[in-house]
């Protein structure tokens, strides 16, 4: 119903933008915390640093991951849900 | 969203302008009362851009135009001018991490939005649009700059207030009239069958003595026409029936004219009022 309601009106190809713009904010979001992501993980282009098995087990890593950048996923999901709200909506 | 902002940041407490120091401190917390402002903005912003809407590709330009002026207000901070870190820039580097796609995804609706448009937008877009502009701003503090760009959007919504509270009558569509012998646009009309109330009628005719918007009586002083209080309306009483494309092109010049000085006005009187903008910038001083 909801798919004939989409097919019907003519005028939300807002809603093609918003979905494409959220997949692209999806596909880029990890390369800002590129630095936190990689230093976590072995291998990742600094050799010195080797991370034994038990520090990755006991997940010490974890708590440094900086929340404060992490709002980008909750920010799409916040678009997400304010433009299902807007779809409903015929012009 | 707000949920983020209150546990990333925190922060409610604003800035108070200079001369108001001496009574309230250098600065004011205003709790819930903040929220609540937020909360405005993000239900203002993608209706305001919703009003502002009807011609072909005027939504999706005066977006673009916002989002560009945007940017160019984040550059500012990441310019080698700054110094560098400064406080600000994680949040501007965030806003234009957001504005860059979407800027991209508008242009790509541009492209088949302008006159003449081969596909069209609803409301959806505009929540979209706003939606993200909200975002952007409150989650990178700069709140009102972002109004400073939405000054055309203020005051068309303050203009509309009339018909949206219904004291003039709404009538379903307020976009400008297309005028299929000549081709141009015209300004849209609300018939009265009924006469409006004395009060309503002589508030009308004062905004009709100052060119605000057109009003047409019949032989005794009864309004019989009034034109529809939007933006796109009044540019066409103001400059006559033009093409849709031509109107459109003449509002996002002034929105985008508004918007520069908007930008100058919060980059170069924020030292007035305030002891410290956020930006140093020698060449403003």
């Amino acid at each position: 119903m909801c798919l004939l309601l989409i097919y019907h009106s003519p005028e939300t190809m807002g809603a093609v933008c918003a979905v494409v713009y959220l997949l692209t904010l999806i596909v880029f979001i990890p390369f800002p915390f590129y630095k936190d992501i990689v230093a976590a993980t072995s291998g990742g282009g600094n050799r010195d640093v080797v991370i034994a098995v038990y520090q990755v087990e006991t997940g010490r890593f974890l708590h440094k991951f900086p929340h404060s950048k992490v709002s980008p996923p909750k920010v799409s999901i916040t678009i997400w849900i304010c433009m299902l709200i807007g779809l409903p909506f015929p012009s | 969203m707000l949920v983020v902002y209150f546990v990333d940041f925190g922060v409610t407490q604003v800035v108070v302008p200079v001369p108001l120091q001496t009574y309230l401190g250098e600065l004011l917390d205003l709790g819930w009362l903040y929220y609540m402002y937020m909360a405005a903005i993000a239900i203002f912003c993608p209706n305001s851009i919703n009003i502002l809407a009807g011609i072909n590709g005027i939504e999706v330009s005066q977006s673009l135009v916002i989002a560009t002026l945007l940017l160019i207000n984040d550059s500012l901070y990441l310019a080698p001018s700054t110094e560098y870190p400064h406080p600000a820039t994680d949040s501007h580097l965030f806003s234009i991490y957001l504005l860059l796609p979407f800027i991209g995804v508008s242009f790509a609706l541009w492209w088949h939005n302008w006159y003449p448009a081969k596909v069209f937008v609803g409301d959806t877009y505009c929540y979209f649009a706003g939606m993200v502009f909200a975002i952007v701003g409150i989650l990178g503090h700069f709140s009102k700059t972002l109004l400073l760009l939405f000054i055309p959007q203020i005051f068309n919504f303050v203009y509309s207030v009339p018909q949206l509270l219904r004291i003039v009558e709404c009538p379903r569509h307020r976009l400008p009239k297309f005028n299929a012998r000549t081709g141009l646009l015209e300004p849209s009309v609300t018939e009265w069958e009924r006469p409006p109330s004395t009060l309503v009628s002589d508030a009308l005719k004062l905004l009709d003595k100052l060119h605000l918007m057109r009003v047409k009586t019949n032989g005794q002083g009864t309004i019989v026409e009034s034109t529809n209080l939007t933006i796109l309306n009044l540019w066409l009483v103001w400059f006559g029936p033009m093409q849709e494309d031509r109107l459109a092109m003449a509002i996002l010049t002034m929105q985008a004219a508004c918007g520069v000085l908007g930008l100058l006005v919060r980059h170069k009187l924020a030292l007035w009022v305030f002891r410290q903008d956020n930006r140093t910038f020698d060449i403003f001083l």
